[in-house]
C-alpha cells in the first residue's frame, strides 16, 4: 500500500499528486541550498577572505520550510518512525485494518490540534503588525519561518485525513501481510 | 499527576504504533487540555529552539549519508575491510563490523551505515555460507557505530541540548566505539565458530591487492580526512564540514563510483529530504515536550527521587542507565536523546559525572536503543535491507546486546577515562 493516491477519487488524486510534485521540487531545492550554502561559506572564507552576509537568517528559513514540507511528505508516505512490533504480531487482515484506522485516526486528531495551535500562533504573529518580531540583520519577520509550521501541520492533517479516508474505504484484504514479509514467512 | 498521565499516554501511543512525533504531540495535547498551560507558547518554543545553525548539521549528515548510499561509496570501503580480515574464519562478517566503523567516520548516520554496508555485505555473507540470522544481526548490531565514530548526528544533538563542545562530544564516543568493534568481533567469532564457512580466496599478492583496493577506496577514505581534519583542524564547523561532505560526495558518487546518476539524483534528494523532515519534526515536537519537563522541574524531581533511593554514585548511574534503556526500548535515539539529556544530566552531574562523559554513555545507550525492540528502527530496517526475517535476527541480536553492547555500556559508564581520555588528550 505504498501509493495511496490511486485509491482516491480522481480529483483528489490529481490534487495530491500536484501537491507532492511541488513539495518534491521544494525539498530538492532546500537540500541543495543547504549544502551549497555551507560549501560556499567555506570557499568564501578561505578563497576570498569574505563571508556570506547574514546567511544564517535566510538559510534557517529555507531549512525550516524544508523540515515541515518534508515532514508532510513523510506523513503521506507513512514514513514517520514508529514501533513496528505489532506489525509482526497482528496478522489477521481485519485486525490490521482496524489498527491502521485507529492509529491514523489518533494521528489525525493530534495533528489537527497542533494545526489549531499553529493557526493561533499565526494569527498572533500577523496581529502584531507593524511591530513584527524580525531577524536582526535582514529584518525578516518571524512569521515567515513560523508559517512553515502552519503549512506543515495543515498538510499533515490533510494527508492524514486522506489516509484515514482510504483506509476506511479499502477492504480488509488489502491490509493482508505481503507474501514476502516476515509475518507471512511465519515470524 | 499530569506527568504520570503524560507518561502513560506516551507509552500507550508508542506501543500501539502511533508515530514517535505524534505520540509526543499526543502528550502535548494532554498537557494542553489537562495541564492548564498556555498552549500558545508551544509552537513558538519549537521554532526558537530549532532556530540554530548547529542543528543544521543533522539534516546535512542525513543528506550526505543518502548520497553516499546511492553513490556506492561504501563498496570500496567494504572491499578493503574484506581484504584485511576476510580470510579468517568468521572474518567476512567481522569485515562488516570494520566497514561500519569506517563508514561511520564519513556518514554520521546509523541508518545510512546499515543500508550501505548491509546491502553490500549480505550477498557476500550468504555466498560464503554465513547463517542468515546471525550475519544480519551482526550487521544491524554494528551499524550504530555510525553514531559512535565521529562525526555523529546524535552527539551534535546532545552538545546542542547540553550546551557542550561538539568536538569533545564527538571524541568521547571513539574509544567506546573501538571497544564495541572488538566485542562484536569476539561475539561474532563465537557465534560462527561451528558454521561451515567458505573462506575468501587468497589474493596473488597482498601488497599489490591492498594498493589496488586502497587506491579504489582512496576518494572515499579522503572523506573522513576532509570532514574530521576540517573540524579538528579548526578550518570548519561541524555544520560546514557536513555541507562540504555533501558537495564532495556528489562528484565522487557521479564520476568515480558511478552509483549516482543524473536520473537518480532527484529521487535521492527526495528520499533524503523526507528523512530530514521525519527526523526534524521529531526534534521539533520533542524539544517542546522536554522544555515543558524542564519548566515543571521534572529533572529536579527525578533527581530527588533517585537520590532518595540511594546516594551511592554506582547505584545512581545504574539506575540512570536503566531509565535510558527503558526510554531507548520505547523510542528512537533522537527523541530518546532529547528527552534523556535534560532529564538525566543534572542527576549524573550530581553523581560526579562529567557532561562529556555522559555524552558517551548516552551515545552508547541510545545506539543500543536503536536495535532493541519494540521500537528498534534499525532492526526493522536491517530486516528489509538484508532480506532476513526479524524472527531469525532476534536471538543473535539479543546475544550481541548482552555480550557486546551492555559490556561496552558498563565500561563506558564506570570507567570515565574510556570516554574522557581522548577529549582530554586532544583539548587538554
Amino acid at each position: 500500500m505504498k501509493d495511496l493516491s490511486q485509491d482516491l477519487p480522481p480529483g483528489l488524486a490529481k490534487l495530491v499528486r500536484t501537491l507532492l510534485r511541488l513539495q518534491t521540487i521544494y525539498i530538492c531545492f532546500g537540500c541543495i541550498a543547504m549544502a551549497l550554502t555551507f560549501f560556499l561559506v567555506v570557499v568564501f572564507r578561505y578563497g576570498f577572505n569574505a563571508d556570506l552576509f547574514a546567511y544564517e537568517e535566510w538559510l534557517l528559513i529555507i531549512c525550516f520550510w524544508l523540515y515541515f514540507i518534508a515532514a508532510a511528505m513523510g506523513t503521506w508516505e507513512g514514513a514517520h518512525v514508529n514501533a513496528d512490533l505489532l506489525d509482526f504480531v497482528i496478522v489477521a487482515p481485519a485486525k490490521r485494518r482496524a489498527r491502521a484506522i485507529l492509529i491514523t485516526g489518533i494521528e489525525l486528531l493530534v495533528t489537527l490540534v497542533l494545526f489549531y495551535w499553529a493557526t493561533v500562533m499565526m494569527i498572533e504573529e500577523i496581529g502584531d503588525y507593524p511591530r513584527y518580531q524580525t531577524t536582526i540583520a535582514l529584518q525578516i519577520p518571524f512569521f515567515v519561518p513560523r508559517a512553515a509550521i502552519f503549512v506543515g501541520f495543515g498538510l499533515m492533517g490533510f494527508y492524514s485525513a486522506l489516509r484515514l479516508f482510504v483506509f476506511l474505504k479499502l477492504p480488509a484484504a488489502r491490509f493482508a501481510v505481503p507474501a514476502d514479509s516476515d509475518s507471512a514467512r511465519g515470524a | 499527576m499530569i506527568i504520570l498521565g503524560s507518561l502513560f499516554i506516551l507509552c500507550v501511543l508508542l506501543l500501539i504504533g502511533v508515530s514517535v512525533p505524534l505520540s509526543f504531540g499526543g502528550v502535548l495535547v494532554f498537557i494542553g487540555v489537562f495541564g492548564g498551560h498556555d498552549v500558545t507558547g508551544f509552537m513558538p518554543t519549537g521554532h526558537w529552539k530549532m532556530n540554530s545553525i548547529v542543528l543544521l548539521a543533522i539534516p546535512l549528515f542525513i543528506l550526505a549519508g543518502a548520497i553516499m548510499e546511492r553513490g556506492r561509496i561504501a563498496a570500496p570501503l567494504v572491499s578493503v575491510a574484506e581484504l584485511l580480515v576476510g580470510r579468517l574464519h568468521g572474518g567476512l562478517s567481522a569485515a562488516a563490523v570494520f566497514a561500519s566503523g569506517i563508514f561511520g567516520s564519513i556518514s554520521g548516520s546509523a541508518a545510512a551505515t546499515l543500508t550501505c554496508i548491509g546491502s553490500i555485505m549480505m550477498p557476500h555473507l550468504k555466498a560464503a555460507n554465513y547463517p542468515r540470522g546471525p550475519a544480519a544481526a551482526l550487521i544491524v548490531a554494528a551499524c550504530p557505530l555510525g553514531l559512535l565514530i565521529p562525526p555523529s548526528s546524535s552527539q551534535i544533538l546532545y552538545a546542542w541540548v547540553a550546551q557542550q563542545s561538539v568536538l569533545k562530544c564527538f571524541l568521547s564516543t571513539v574509544v567506546p566505539g573501538l571497544i564495541l568493534i572488538t566485542l562484536l568481533c569476539i561475539v561474532n567469532y563465537v557465534l560462527m565458530r561451528k558454521a561451515d564457512l567458505k573462506l575468501l580466496e587468497r589474493p596473488a599478492s597482498y601488497p599489490q591487492e591492498f594498493v589496488r583496493r586502497g587506491g579504489r577506496a582512496f576518494p572515499a577514505l579522503l572523506m573522513p580526512i576532509i570532514i574530521l581534519g576540517g573540524i579538528y583542524g579548526g578550518i570548519m564547523t561541524p555544520t560546514e564540514a557536513a555541507g562540504v561532505a555533501v558537495i564532495y560526495a556528489i562528484p565522487v558518487g557521479l564520476f568515480i563510483y558511478r552509483g549516482l546518476t543524473p536520473q537518480n539524483i532527484w529521487p535521492t534528494l527526495r528520499y533524503a529530504g523526507t528523512t530530514i523532515g521525519v527526523v526534524m519534526l521529531m526534534v521539533f515536537v520533542v524539544v517542546i515536550v522536554s522544555r515543558f519537563l524542564v519548566f515543571e522541574d521534572i529533572p529536579g524531581m527525578a533527581k530527588d527521587l533517585i537520590f532518595s533511593i540511594s546516594d551511592n554514585p554506582i547505584v545512581i548511574l545504574l539506575m540512570v542507565n536503566l531509565v535510558m534503556i527503558l526510554i531507548g526500548m520505547l523510542m528512537d535515539d533522537i527523541s530518546g536523546l532529547l528527552l534523556s539529556a535534560p532529564l538525566l544530566l543534572p542527576i549524573v552531574q550530581s553523581a560526579g559525572m562529567d557532561p562529556v562523559h555522559f555524552a558517551a554513555v548516552l551515545g552508547v545507550n541510545l545506539g543500543m536503543a536503536n536495535i532493541t525492540p519494540p521500537t528498534a528502527p534499525l532492526l526493522y530496517l536491517g530486516a528489509k535491507v538484508t532480506d532476513t526475517p526479524v524472527s531469525e535476527m532476534l536471538k543473535p541480536t539479543f546475544i550481541m546486546i548482552a555480550f557486546a553492547w551492555l559490556p561496552t555500556l558498563l565500561i563506558t559508564t564506570f570507567v570515565p577515562q574510556v570516554a574522557l581520555w581522548l577529549p582530554n588528550f586532544v583539548f587538554g
